[in-house]
């Protein structure tokens, strides 16, 4: 039978969920078991923001899931680092790596200090517990992926912050593509260049792409250098793959660009995995013609 | 009940997607419940630009078919040769663009 674990870590979005095959939950349901981790009575976690434990339910055939197990922050580092794992493994970078950096780090630290046991332990205030929700809270306020070495400079005081959660969380992973998420826009619509003002799009070359664009208030530009002044826009780049699509990307605070591949995840890398320093020279996949850097304004018109 | 398949190919475009027919869904079905579950834990579905696999629905049921694995809700099947991929890319209609087809089965040859 299945495993569905659920990483408890999240405030707002809905915590990140992945399954385990019949193939691997006998082996992870001994190793709960065998840590004594099984069929316990616990009180909820505190709350608090950050990671706060794992939850692990037997997924029923046609039926509800049953609960396995429950895995306290800390309680079990061993099986916790497994099941992390698993779940880096899952769910990849449709969690943003500021989470998973911020997990790992929770556990080394864990790790660190020694054997923990949660149980009452927060309810009786024990010393240190203050100072470590304080430092959940930095960890949160600075996530650690947002590292600019490689980046160039990103010159646009309007620039979109990197922050794929809202993204890539349903429905507006499903109904927005790298046009919407190049502007900075989620219309829920699927935004197509020119189609809020008319225009008929095609995708032989640039030149049937780009104009639509315009359309919308974008302004083609030739680089990406220009300072651009609070409410004079960000820059964004198209790129073609002939007869085939479009893709757009976006250059975030940090330097570095991202995108939002159709109804897939926004994300910091190319095809091979890199971070884009440049569109241009970014591993596209099919998309083989860069087009040209645009300038997008929070007054664009898309839908 | 008739399954609907979506090749989750474009990024800007809507992906193209068409309609099996009851002979088809039967067809589909007796080769999903063919595969053998996954030997191991799979890594996150194919991400990117380009071809990332086909997505069927089934109601409200949605099966991935990728890379070699077949995801639903609740178990992972193998499909090493990719047969199911070819058989789905084989099952889409004449107007499907002829640069779609390329680049799917250019990716499956690989």
């Amino acid at each position: 039978m299945p495993l569905i674990v659920t990483l408890d870590l999240f405030s707002g979005l809905p915590n990140p969920k992945f399954a385990i095959p019949d193939t691997e939950a006998q082996r992870i349901e001994t190793l709960v078991r065998s840590a004594g981790l099984a069929d316990r009575r616990l009180p909820l976690p505190p709350p608090r923001l950050g990671y706060r434990g794992i939850r692990i339910e037997r997924a029923g055939v046609g039926g509800p899931v049953k609960p396995l197990a429950v895995i306290r922050a800390g309680e079990h580092v061993e099986s916790e680092k497994l099941l992390v794992d698993y779940a880096r493994r899952s769910l990849g970078d449709r969690i943003s790596q500021t989470a998973w950096s911020h997990v790992t780090s929770t556990l080394e630290r864990y790790e660190r200090e020694g054997p923990e046991r949660y149980e009452g332990r927060e309810e009786r205030g024990e010393p240190g517990w203050l100072e470590r929700i304080e430092e959940f809270f930095e960890e949160w306020r600075e996530p650690k992926d947002a590292d600019d070495g490689g980046c160039p400079p990103c010159v646009a005081a309007d620039a979109p912050t990197y922050d794929p959660g809202p993204w890539n969380t349903e429905p507006t992973l499903s109904n927005n593509n790298c046009y919407n998420y190049a502007n900075n826009q989620a219309t829920n619509t699927f935004a197509q260049p020119g189609r809020a003002h008319g225009y008929t799009l095609s995708v032989d070359a640039c030149g049937d792409v780009q104009p639509g664009a315009v359309l919308d208030g974008l302004a083609a530009t030739t680089n990406f250098t220009t300072p651009l002044g609070a409410g004079q826009g960000w820059y964004v780049a198209l790129v073609l793959a002939p007869g085939f699509d479009y893709h757009w990307y976006r250059q975030d605070t940090v330097g570095c660009w991202s995108h939002k591949p159709g109804h897939t995840p926004a994300r910091n890398v190319d095809n091979s995995g890199n971070p884009i320093t440049d569109p241009q020279t970014a591993d596209r996949g099919p998309y083989s013609v860069f087009c040209s850097y645009m300038i997008a304004y929070t007054t664009d018109v898309i839908y | 009940m008739q399954a609907r398949v979506v090749a989750d190919v474009f990024s800007g475009r809507e992906n193209p997607s068409w309609q099996l027919d009851s002979e088809q869904t039967a067809e589909f079905n007796r080769r999903l419940a063919g595969l053998a579950a996954a030997d191991t834990v799979p890594g996150p579905p194919a991400l990117g630009l380009g071809y990332r696999g086909f997505v069927v629905e089934l109601g409200d049921d949605t099966v991935r078919v990728a890379d070699g694995l077949v995801r639903t809700r609740d178990r992972v099947r193998q499909d090493r040769e990719r047969e199911l991929e070819r058989w789905l890319l084989a099952t889409a209609p004449p107007e499907l663009e002829p640069a779609v087809s390329r680049l799917i089965a250019a990716a499956l040859s690989h």
